[in-house]
């Protein structure tokens, strides 16, 4: 026997309210002088009587107090014939409908998504009156249809109803966890968790979520689990379905110069049995308009087809590129977008170290290659000052005339050291989505670096550097590029080893040795042939840093500057640097949306369009807009009411399209997490349980039956005693 | 017919003035009084009746009218009336403070029949007691005797326990030995067999008896509802703490059958019983005296 609110126990204290009443009731008489006293006399019997009486009375009535307390703590117990005769039990239930969008996928009309809602709404006609449910949606972020526990049965069935299509991943744990949280507080006995899902392993059992699992199950008092039912809404789903998706699309650059060629790389894959014919095309859009078509080539490895596309944007500011193939029985992954920021040229600040003003100085190699003399409209607008002139307000002050020049990418071209303010500027730039390139020569001085701006691992440099190493004057011995390394997005276009190339021709007599180990963040992108890296990258904040073991001119007798990958090098590289800040516009789930127009624009309304549901009308009184309701993924439009339209994409969760069902080690992985977890089929699989022997049955109701019954029998008493008199 | 209120009486003060008042108001009230001129000196003859005594017979008017007649003496028709007022502690309940005591109903009770026997010529006597006997003044026909009973029954003062079968006894045989009326006032708050036996006694010597029962009405009804302690004007010591309300149907059921049992076995000796409630008009009893004096 227990309670389930065992505190209100100490509500049993009033027990002592009735013979309290009672003996005062007694000190408090009238008095009368009396002359015929004779007649006061009653029998011994009598006088018992009343004695017995009396005391019956506030036992009763002391029962009565006491039965109360106890039917409002809740008690219950364990036997088995009183589960066979008593009442089921009201119950809180939270059922999580999966909004994932592998339940989008559609057979004979009916979506997995449309099953769990009959079954949501079968299973509502199975409850009692009393019984209270609340309605989640998983997604990556789950929405609450109903958000608290509802005895109004009608309510959740019009929420389960009106439930959103499936769009996006699923993080199930985490709705797991709202549903443990919502049904906290409730204080009925029997509390259920029903997951409605399609029985995909992605989102269930894969590893991802089998950590989250884990972590949840760790978090989780084992008695704080309630119920958690696992219903497969579509159990007759064939394991072996074919579904064509397109992976999320990928490119190096997130941010693209005007009449620039953009190049975009994606997959067509196919899930399920081979030997399926592909799509016929890949249709492209820009900004909602048609941009072309793209035959897909033949079936590549795995299912697999790799598609690679060049689009170019003409004008600048943010466009929205997608990419989709005709509608198939899941059309949750027929669609991906990319947002792109075009900029009519991109602001680079280059410090170089060497205080000559002569054309041989460093930096004039990386203006000659990013903004030619020559070149009218070039793509990269440059400001080259010396490591004296380089004040922080650089960072932060427009390059030209117009107000959206100000830095995005800042080179630091062999300067001998970098003061502490110079590098706090740095590190203020790199938190704000800036790019940084560093490239170390003959000038620059290790102790400064390593002290100031590497700090063990700590600071924004992406490694530690050791020593110049190489002799220059020892061409035959000058270190190579490993062109096999260059697996980063930002030099894969270099990955070969033709002559005249990065990979096949450049060499390195003298270079720094950099100490980049995996504890300090920073990651080798480049390797050399003398085992030590070229360049060497760095996410910090939210931005990039890469450290270049070469000044990236002349210097040290390299031939870099004299091939013709130099230019593209140094193009790839700023580009790469500039899209650190293009993470904020293709955005995981839940990541917010924060604007702030690069244009001086005043702060204003601001109108967004998420992918489902109506425009959000926001009145921005400064700048940044934060917009955190990014649950949903698609993509989201704002415009402010100048007329600047700024896209985001929310990436979906590309695993959702592998529509492979859990098998039984899945199942049991997962249960042996959740101890409580039970897979089921029907509304009765889960309510039947409620009759098994060892459930513990409330007996409030049965307490509250001899309450009546004793109240019924002190105002029999009490009318019996009153009527003697 | 006015009758008299005694709780508005008492505060004109003097037994003697309360009881003249009741009286005139009461002979005011009975016009065309049978009674008039009852106890005068005029004696009369009256037709005789079977179960009268022959040497009674006036065989002059027997010669004259053909006819028996009785001829009535002057001394004959006067009663000696004794007023026996309990002036036990259980008389001085007083159910409200509006109503007055047992014992001052009984008060005034007693002196407005002395005043109207003394009224009638009748000789009145009076007695008070509780266990003992506290007064005694013997019965006189003279009207300046009213001042004597009425200055006596003011003075008396309830308390003491009830006791009065033993007086009665006392009385009938040292005290009241010539034939008469006795008219007792009380509650009677005694042992039911000792009173009767003195009331036998009193029978036995052939005084006409005549119970005046006098009850507060809150004895009759017992109307109290809540718990209550009830102390005992007789004797200090004795309380009782009482529900009253579960008390109440056996209290009633008690008091009644007391109360019938000795109006019955009074009757089954001829002795009248009558009810006096504190909150009925005083001068019922002198209807009753009346009555009781025509019958004797």
């Amino acid at each position: 026997m227990g309670f389930l609110a065992p505190a209100l126990l100490l509500g049993l204290g009033a027990l002592v309210i009735p013979p309290i009443v009672h003996l005062l009731n007694r000190r408090r008489f009238d008095i009368v002088e009396w002359g015929a006293m004779q007649f006061l006399r009653i029998s011994e019997r009598t006088r018992k009587k009343i004695f017995l009486e009396q005391i019956l009375l506030m036992l009763l009535r002391m029962g009565l107090v006491a039965l109360l307390v106890l039917g409002v703590a809740s008690p219950w117990l364990k036997l088995p014939w009183l589960a066979k005769i008593a009442p089921a039990p009201n119950r809180d239930v939270v059922l999580i409908l999966d909004g994932s969008f592998s339940m989008g996928y559609t057979k004979d009309g009916k979506s997995a998504h449309d099953a769990a809602k009959d079954w949501a709404a079968d299973f509502l006609n199975h409850l009692q009156a009393g019984d209270a449910v609340a309605v989640l949606h998983a997604r990556q972020q789950s929405v609450p249809l109903t958000g608290y526990l509802s005895t109004n049965l009608e309510q959740a069935r019009g929420a389960i109803a009106e439930a959103p299509k499936p769009r996006g991943g699923v993080n199930m744990s985490a709705a797991v966890r709202e549903a443990i949280l919502l049904l906290k507080a409730s204080g009925k006995q029997q509390c259920d968790i029903i997951v409605l899902t399609d029985g995909q392993r992605h989102g269930w059992a894969d590893p991802k979520s089998l950590e989250r699992w884990e972590l949840l199950a760790s978090g989780t008092p084992e008695g704080d689990l309630p119920n958690l039912w696992v219903v497969n809404v579509v159990p007759d789903r064939s394991p072996d379905l074919p579904n064509w998706s397109l992976s999320p699309i990928q490119s190096s650059r997130a941010v693209a110069a005007v009449g620039r060629e953009v190049k975009f790389k994606t997959e067509l894959q196919l899930h399920g049995p081979a030997g399926q014919k592909a799509p016929d095309r890949v249709r492209v859009e820009v900004d909602g308009r048609p941009a072309g078509d793209h035959r897909p080539p033949g079936i590549a490895d795995k299912g697999r087809i790799p598609l690679t596309f060049t689009q170019r944007f003409n004008t600048p500011g943010s466009h929205l590129l997608t990419i989709s193939i005709d509608e198939d029985a899941m059309p949750g992954d027929n669609r991906q977008d990319f947002a792109v920021e075009v900029m009519p040229t991109l602001p680079v600040l280059i410090v170089d170290g060497d205080v000559r003003s002569s054309r041989t100085r460093g930096a004039d190699f990386l203006r000659d290659a990013l903004a030619p003399a020559l070149d009218t409209a070039p793509s990269f607008l440059l400001r080259i000052n010396s490591i004296a002139e380089f004040t922080p307000d650089l960072l932060a002050k427009p390059i030209g005339r117009e107000a959206n020049t100000v830095p995005r990418v800042l080179v630091m071209m062999n300067v001998p050291a970098i003061r502490p303010d110079q590098g706090q500027a740095i590190e203020a730039f790199l938190g704000a989505g800036g790019g940084v390139l560093v490239t170390l020569g003959s000038r620059a001085e290790a102790g400064g670096y390593n002290e100031e701006h590497f700090r063990d691992g700590r600071g924004w440099l992406p490694a530690r550097l050791v020593d110049p190493v190489g002799d220059e004057n020892e061409l035959e011995k000058a270190a190579r590029v490993v062109y096999s390394s260059l697996e980063s997005a930002a030099l894969e276009l270099f990955k070969n080893d033709e002559p005249g190339s990065l990979g096949g021709s450049a060499y390195f007599p003298r270079h720094w040795k950099l100490d980049a180990r995996a504890e300090t963040g920073g990651v080798p992108i480049a390797m050399l042939t003398d085992r030590n890296p070229l360049f060497v990258e760095k996410s910090f904040g939210k931005g990039r840093v890469i450290l270049s073991a070469v000044p990236l001119d002349n210097g040290w007798r390299t031939n870099l500057t004299d091939l013709g990958d130099y230019v593209r090098l140094a193009h790839e590289l700023v580009y790469y640097l500039a899209a650190a800040r293009g993470g904020d516009v293709n955005l995981e789930a839940k990541q917010p949306i924060v604007f702030r127009p690069s244009d001086g624009e005043l702060p204003g309304p601001v109108t967004i369009q998420p992918p489902d549901g109506p425009a959000r009308r926001i009145a921005v009184k400064e700048w940044p807009l934060t917009y955190d309701e990014t649950r949903d993924t698609g993509v989201y439009k704002l415009t402010t009411d100048t007329g600047k339209v700024q896209y985001y994409v929310v990436q979906p969760d590309a695993g959702e399209s592998d529509l492979t069902p859990c098998n039984d080690e899945d199942r049991e992985s997962v249960a042996r997490l959740l101890k409580t977890t039970r897979y089921v089929f029907t509304p009765r699989d889960v309510l039947s349980q409620a009759a098994d022997p060892e459930t513990r049955v409330e007996v409030w109701w049965l307490l509250l039956l001899l309450v009546i019954a004793l109240l019924a029998f002190e105002v029999w008493m009490t009318r019996r005693i009153a009527g003697a008199k | 017919m006015t009758r008299f209120d005694p709780t508005e009486l008492r505060k004109y003060g003097g037994l003697t003035l309360i009881a003249r008042q009741i009286v005139e108001g009461f002979l005011t009230g009975v016009h065309r009084s049978p009674y008039k001129g009852f106890s005068v000196e005029f004696a009369e003859h009256r037709q005789y009746t079977p179960g009268d005594e022959i040497r009674h017979i006036d065989w002059r008017a027997v010669g004259k009218t053909d006819r028996y007649y009785v001829k009535e003496y002057e001394e004959e028709t006067n009663l000696k009336a004794y007023l026996l007022v309990d002036a036990s502690g259980s008389m001085a309940f007083r159910g409200s403070s509006k109503s007055p005591s047992k014992f001052e109903y009984a008060q005034h009770v007693a002196a407005s029949l002395a005043y109207l026997m003394l009224h009638q010529m009748d000789a009145v006597g009076l007695i008070t007691l509780d266990t003992k006997l506290r007064s005694l003044i013997p019965a006189r026909a003279n009207p300046k005797h009213l001042l004597r009973v009425l200055t006596t029954l003011e003075k008396t003062q309830p308390g003491g326990e009830t006791a009065m079968a033993p007086l009665w006894h006392e009385l009938a045989g040292h005290h009241m030995k010539r034939r008469g009326m006795i008219i007792i006032l009380s509650d009677f708050f005694d042992h039911l067999d000792d009173l009767i036996r003195a009331l036998q006694h009193l029978r036995h010597r052939n005084h006409e008896v005549v119970l005046l029962h006098v009850l507060a009405p809150e004895e009759l009804e017992f109307p109290y509802k809540r718990l209550t302690q009830f102390r005992s004007l007789e004797s200090t010591d004795h309380k009782v703490l009482v529900d009253t309300r579960r008390l109440r149907e056996d209290y009633v059921r008690n008091f009644e059958t007391f109360r019938r049992e000795l109006k019955d076995r009074a009757a089954k000796l001829r002795v009248d019983y009558h009810l006096m409630r504190t909150d009925a008009p005083v001068d019922r009893a002198l209807g009753i005296y009346l009555s009781r004096r025509q019958r004797a």
